[in-house]
């Protein structure tokens, strides 16, 4: 059964006046426990508004939103701890920060879960140590941070609540190449030690080929298609005809291929063309 | 949730309303915020009434939209209504227990008094917020404000202020938004415990609220730099207030109006503020 699932799902806002703004129509998805699941489109296709649905943020207006099986929306009392178990980081997230230190944000999520202080702290820790945050930064305020600081501190601030499923929207936005790295990787990190679902929302389609185990394409509020990152880079026309780029790797492929090397259509890590064409120069068979 | 106030927003149509000249809407604004007080009894309130409703019906603005705005004020008006009902004394009482006097000129003075107050907030955000753009609006205080620099005022800074101000209410209504969707997020709860729990839950929302608020300014003040704004010394204008015939129009029935007015006040009516 898939962790997460998402089945023929529409959201409107403002319905029934003259403003009415599709945001979502019939959008189906799953998200398998352990996996990293990309979503891209172009601004506008319905990406925040897909996320904001997966917390219970907000509602569909028809189908259905499905956490282990059950309707998150089905009790509303229960959204709540449904927000403890997918953890959502919203865009620029370093715009809620608002404690006196860096730990006692951290802390705000599993407080609000009305866990132990014995055990708040062990989470502050943990979720520290996942984003790269030193020990000596959790006393000092968050405001003091740099950007990139202030991003990693919001994080674990999610991270802290142990979510099962988390969903991040532009994680690594606006960060240096070394922040994002740290932070994605830092994610990778946590997935690999609890097994929980991450879905990221990203416009680098290069973090998107690196990490994502599947990428779905969101199209004028509609699903346009999904597939593992081979797939789907492979769709290269289709995609920019969306308004979308595919890494940079892809396009050396194209390239390469233009010029009558032998090289696979679906490659989209420098790791993949690295080694074949290592393969294809007789430097290794 | 807060996307339903919508106090201070300019609605975007084609009407005679939207038309007019900014000094026009300040002058018909002002006037009938007068009128509204000069207006004594039934008769002056249910035509300032039926005028607002026309202008409304003019303006092509779903009166839904209005109404909408007057919910900001909701509790101004239930406050207004208490205070006129326990505290006006008149001749005819009605109930009495213990210190409480309640007369029937104080349920009357309530009533009248959050007509008042409705039609006040629904004229002026007709006129000004509504129909004109925060631009406009600036552009008519300026101009109507100008007399002032002969007292050493700042009135291009002033309106400047205002304008920005007025810009700001959706910007910050969306951060408000934006940052409780993320609280939420964190697992908070504005709508459970005590009074001090409520009052608790708001700090994390404040506070990167005025983080936020602050930021903009100061994107802002450095952006309006960068392009050489050094304030209202020899500033020109984009657009060019002009004064046409359908303005000296709105005029004159500005001045009917309140001559209508006072002319009502006289006809005998039940009861009188």
């Amino acid at each position: 059964m898939a962790k997460l699932e998402l089945k023929n799902v529409s959201y409107s806002y403002s319905p029934g006046t003259p403003f009415e703004k599709k945001a979502l129509q019939n959008v189906s998805l799953t998200v398998e426990a352990g996996s990293i699941t990309g979503i891209i489109g172009h601004t506008g296709s319905g990406k925040s508004t897909l996320v904001r649905l997966m917390n219970g943020l907000i509602s569909p207006s028809s189908g259905t939103v499905l956490l282990d099986g059950v309707d998150i929306n089905a009790d509303k009392k229960s959204l709540a701890s449904v927000m403890c178990r997918v953890g959502l980081v919203m865009q620029y997230p370093e715009y809620q920060l608002f404690d006196e230190t860096v730990e006692k944000d951290i802390s705000y999520g599993p407080k609000n879960m009305k866990l132990s202080d014995d055990e708040i702290a062990l989470r502050v820790r943990e979720a520290a140590a996942f984003t790269g945050i030193p020990e000596d930064m959790l006393s000092r305020s968050p405001f003091d941070l740099s950007g990139g600081q202030k991003r990693r501190v919001a994080i674990a601030g999610i991270l802290a609540m142990r979510p099962e499923v988390i969903v991040l929207d532009e994680p690594a936005a606006g960060l240096d190449p070394m922040g994002r790295k740290e932070i994605l990787g830092g994610l990778v990190n946590y997935r690999d030690r609890t097994g929980c679902a991450i879905v990221i929302v990203s416009h680098n389609m290069e973090d998107m080929a690196n990490y994502c185990d599947k990428i779905i394409v969101l199209k004028e509020s509609r699903e346009a298609f999904e597939g593992t990152p081979k797939e789907v880079f492979a769709r290269r026309a289709e995609l920019e005809e969306n308004g979308l780029d595919v890494p940079d790797t892809v396009k050396l492929a194209d390239e390469l291929r233009a010029r009558g090397v032998p090289v696979s259509g679906d490659v989209c890590t420098p790791d993949a063309l690295a080694s074949e064409l290592a393969v294809l120069l007789g430097y290794k068979k | 949730m807060l996307k339903d106030i919508t106090l201070g927003q300019y609605y975007p149509t084609e009407s005679a309303v939207h038309r007019a000249d900014p000094r026009t809407k300040l002058l018909l604004a002002t006037v009938y915020i007068v009128a509204l007080f000069v207006a004594k009894n039934i008769w002056g309130f249910l035509f300032a009434a039926a005028a607002l409703l026309l202008c409304v019906r003019l303006s092509r603005i779903p009166l839904r939209t209005i109404l909408c705005g007057l919910k900001a004020v909701m509790f101004i008006l239930v406050f207004t209504a208490l205070i006129n009902i326990f505290l006006t004394k008149g001749e005819h009482l009605l109930f009495s227990w213990r210190f409480i006097n309640i007369y029937r000129e104080g349920i009357y003075t309530a009533i009248f008094m959050a007509f008042r107050i409705i039609m006040l907030i629904m004229g002026t955000g007709l006129f000004l917020t509504y129909t004109t753009t925060p631009i406009m609006l600036t552009n008519g205080l300026e101009y109507v404000l100008s007399p002032l620099k002969v007292f050493g005022v700042q009135v291009h800074e002033f309106a400047m202020m205002m304008s920005t101000a007025l810009r700001f209410i959706p910007s910050l209504m969306e951060d408000t938004d934006r940052i409780m969707d993320a609280q939420k997020a964190r697992g908070a709860s504005f709508s459970s415990g005590g009074l001090i729990a409520k009052a608790k839950a708001l700090i994390p929302i404040l506070i990167p609220l005025f983080v936020c608020a602050f930021k903009r300014a100061d994107d802002l003040s450095v952006a309006m730099e960068c392009r050489c704004y050094r304030g209202g010394k020899g500033r020109t204008k984009m657009t060019v207030m002009r004064f046409s015939a359908a303005d000296w129009l709105w005029t004159v029935l500005a001045v009917l109006f309140v001559v209508a007015i006072v002319f009502l006040n006289r006809i005998p009516a039940g009861f009188t503020l």
